[in-house]
């Protein structure tokens, strides 16, 4: 039988997990977008999502969106649930609320903003390691957490490969083109325009770069076969996160953080053990 | 390679629904991925995937409040700054097109063949023209109670932009879409 590993860094991980994607939210609320702000939105967009579907047929939606009572009662219990999680992390049920809470949130979102962002994607799946009553649970759970993980990036890596972008030389350089139009158009004398106008010159090394953080997603197949580069991975995950922040225009900080979370090694979380009480 | 010695095997043995779950949720996935849709939380990770072909214009929305142009710190407000972007070229799809009628009967037909109420959940599923007139009201509300709190208008405009030979950028075309 495989040994379960050590088990007393539940209350770290989760208060740091959880801290994480409770600092992020309130951060994304403050910003304009928290359900009362939506001010009644009135265009909205689910594609063939059935959950999305769910959530609108059922009215929950539009009852968060358009009564500010509701919106409140939900934000309290949403946000409560995650503040009262890093001050008790063995509440399961508290666990289960501010995951639920998690999930409604950013599909509500995302109905909203037509359009089906992928910021919130990683902590909807990872903080359910937190609802495990049983400690073995947690442990396993939390371990298929870090396969995700890995998953997520070699699903990106093959279907580059699967739907051509690998093998296609150019469309890092008309991602890239795409992406920073609308900076561009609004900043052009800026040093940043400047650069991204020198690296617009130079297709050469936009596709080439492009390649290599390809493969930088590919390194994550690894992970399913060894822990002993997670360390490599992490740092794949940060390069990855500063490319698509630069070139792609998009800032999926919870994202990156959440990715971090599963792949931090037992010894990291040891040295936090002042969170542990 | 011992199988005993592995993850899945580990799961298999201590936690059974956990690893039936597992395997599911990845058949859900491959499905969802061959199928080319997604349904919360399997998500589909197949974006910047495709082999692209370069265009030669590009679309840009731009809002003035009064005189005022719009611009986002970007970073720090991503998400409002989406908020927005993404509605107003939905709106921008919407406003013109008939694509209503078409999406509320497909609904309506493959809930009804689900034996449920395919009308009721058709409607519920249906961007309405009222919901899309209601638009511009919206906008300004949001951007008045969110960003900029005080301004009389708020125009939206759509702009259609290419990059000349030097990499600057060439507006090709720019249209008031709405002042409200």
């Amino acid at each position: 039988m495989i040994p379960i590993t050590n088990q007393s860094n539940r209350n770290v991980i989760t208060r740091v997990t959880v801290g994480i994607a409770l600092l992020f939210v309130i951060w994304r609320m403050a910003a304009g977008i928290s359900l009362s702000q939506l001010q009644q939105p009135v265009l909205f967009k689910m594609d063939a999502d059935f959950s999305y579907w769910m959530i609108k047929i059922l009215g929950i939606s539009e009852i968060l969106t358009h009564s500010t009572i509701a919106a409140l009662i939900f934000t309290i219990l949403f946000l409560g649930s995650g503040l009262g999680l890093i001050l008790f992390p063995r509440k399961t049920i508290l666990a289960w609320l501010f995951a639920i809470g998690y999930c409604t949130y950013s599909i509500v979102i995302n109905i909203y903003a037509c359009h089906s962002m992928h910021y919130m994607a990683v902590f909807s799946i990872i903080l359910f390691a937190f609802c495990a009553r049983k400690e073995e649970y947690f442990v396993l759970t939390w371990k298929l957490m870090r396969y995700y993980v890995c998953f997520i990036y070699s699903n990106v890596f093959l279907m580059k490969l699967i739907n051509g972008a690998f093998f296609d030389w150019d469309s890092g350089y008309v991602f890239f083109q795409d992406n920073i139009m609308e900076y561009f158009y609004h900043n052009e004398s800026t040093m940043m325009s400047s650069i991204y106008r020198w690296f617009l010159l130079h297709p050469f090394i936009v596709n080439i770069s492009a390649k290599l953080i390809y493969l930088f997603e590919g390194i994550f197949l690894i992970g399913f076969f060894t822990k002993r580069y997670d360390k490599m991975l992490i740092i794949a995950a940060v390069i990855i996160f500063l490319s698509t922040y630069f070139f792609i225009d998009v800032f999926f900080i919870e994202f990156l953080l959440a990715v971090i979370c599963p792949l931090i090694t037992e010894q990291f979380w040891n040295k936090l053990k002042w969170l542990n009480k | 390679m011992n199988i005993r010695q592995t993850f899945i095997y580990e799961l298999f043995k201590k936690a059974k629904f956990l690893f039936y779950g597992t395997i599911l949720y990845l058949v859900i996935v491959v499905i969802t991925i061959l199928k080319s849709f997604q349904i919360t939380p399997f998500y589909n990770w197949s974006m910047y995937s495709h082999s692209v072909t370069q265009a030669k214009t590009f679309s840009i929305t731009e809002i003035y409040c009064d005189k005022l142009l719009l611009q986002q710190p970007h970073t720090f407000n991503d998400f409002s700054r989406l908020m927005i972007n993404y509605t107003a070229r939905e709106y921008l799809k919407l406003k013109d097109s008939s694509t209503v009628i078409p999406t509320y009967n497909r609904v309506n037909r493959t809930l009804t063949k689900f034996g449920l109420d395919g009308n009721y959940a058709a409607d519920q599923l249906t961007i309405k023209s009222s919901d899309t007139a209601a638009y511009p009201a919206w906008l300004k509300k949001y951007v008045k109670e969110n960003l900029v709190h005080n301004f009389d208008s708020l125009s939206l405009y759509y702009v259609t932009v290419s990059y000349d030979d030097a990499m600057n950028i060439k507006i090709i075309d720019r249209q008031l879409v709405f002042t409200q």
